[in-house]
C-alpha cells in the first residue's frame, strides 16, 4: 500500500507520516508533495491508494487538488487532515468526494479508526 | 468574536498535547504577561477572513520555540534549524487558527501562516490566553481586523 501525504508544512507531513506508524500502519510506502499542484503529479506518477491531503495551501488548495484529481477522471480514495473541521468544511469535502476528514489535532486511534477500512 | 481566553487556552492545549508535549500539558496563566526572555519572541500569525475578521497570533520565547520545534519534529534540539521553527510555530498558529475559525458564525477562509521575530503590530485583541510550558510562558491572542472587514 502506498499513501501520499500532501502538506505545506514540513513538520506536519512528518506528525502525519508518524502518526500512521503510529496507529500501526507500519509497512505503508509514503510519498510527499507539499501543495495540490505537487500532488496532481505525483498521482499521476506514484499512483497511491490513498491522499491525505492539507486544505490550506499556497499554489493549489486540497478542495481545488480533489476537484482536479476527480475531473480527470482520477478516482483514487482521498481524505482530508486539516485543521478547520466544521460542519461546512465537512459538508464541502464530502461533496467534492472526499472520504473523511480527519480534523487537527488527531491522534493515532483517530487515524486507526478512519484508515482501517482503507489500508486493512 | 465567541472566542474568549479561555477556549484559546483550550484549544492551543488540545493541540500542544497532540503533537508537541503531551507529558508536561500547557498550564492556563490566564492575563499573565508573557515573559520574552533573553533572545527575543517568535510570533506564529494565521488570519482569518470573513464578517469576524482577525488574525489568530502564537507568540513565544525564541528558546521556547525552537523547544517545541525538536519536539515536533522529533529530533535534538542542537539539529533545529531555524526554517525549522518557522515551520512549526507557523503550523501551530494554522492549528489553532483552524479551530478558532470553526467557531465563528458566518463564512471564513483562513489565510496562510507567516512567522516573524518580534511582535506584530497589534490589532484591538478580543481574546488572550497566557500559558505556562516549563519555564516558558506562550500568549496566543486573536486581534480584529481594522474594520472587521476581509
Amino acid at each position: 500500500m502506498k499513501v501520499l501525504v500532501v502538506d505545506d508544512s514540513r513538520v506536519m507531513r512528518q506528525i502525519v507520516v508518524r502518526t500512521l506508524r503510529q496507529a500501526g500502519f507500519d509497512g505503508v510506502d509514503v510519498v510527499e508533495a507539499t501543495n495540490g499542484a505537487e500532488g496532481l503529479d505525483v498521482v499521476q506518477a506514484e499512483r497511491p491508494d490513498i491522499v491525505l491531503s492539507d486544505w490550506n495551501m499556497p499554489e493549489m488548495t486540497g478542495i481545488d487538488f480533489l476537484t482536479s484529481l476527480r475531473a480527470r477522471g482520477d478516482d483514487t480514495p482521498f481524505g482530508f487532515v486539516t485543521s478547520e473541521g466544521s460542519p461546512e468544511m465537512r459538508e464541502r469535502a464530502s461533496g467534492a468526494g472526499a472520504l473523511f476528514l480527519i480534523a487537527k489535532p488527531f491522534n493515532a486511534d483517530t487515524f486507526a479508526d478512519t484508515l482501517s477500512p482503507i489500508l486493512g | 468574536m465567541s472566542v474568549d481566553g479561555e477556549v484559546l487556552a483550550e484549544l492551543t492545549q488540545a493541540v500542544w498535547e497532540s503533537f508537541v508535549d503531551a507529558e508536561m500539558p500547557l498550564v492556563d496563566l490566564y492575563d499573565a504577561p508573557l515573559e520574552t526572555g533573553p533572545d527575543g519572541v517568535v510570533v506564529g500569525t494565521i488570519a482569518i477572513h470573513g464578517p469576524e475578521a482577525g488574525r489568530v497570533n502564537v507568540a513565544l520565547p525564541a528558546q521556547a520555540a525552537s523547544a517545541a520545534a525538536a519536539r515536533m519534529f522529533d529530533i535534538d534540539p542542537s539539529a533545529v534549524a531555524e526554517a525549522d521553527v518557522h515551520d512549526a510555530t507557523g503550523e501551530l498558529a494554522n492549528m489553532i487558527g483552524g479551530n478558532v475559525k470553526a467557531m465563528l458564525a458566518g463564512e471564513h477562509h483562513l489565510g496562510l501562516p507567516s512567522v516573524t521575530v518580534a511582535p506584530t503590530d497589534p490589532y484591538d485583541a478580543v481574546a488572550s490566553a497566557t500559558l505556562l510550558w516549563g519555564e516558558h510562558t506562550l500568549l496566543v491572542t486573536l486581534d480584529r481586523a481594522p474594520g472587521g472587514t476581509s
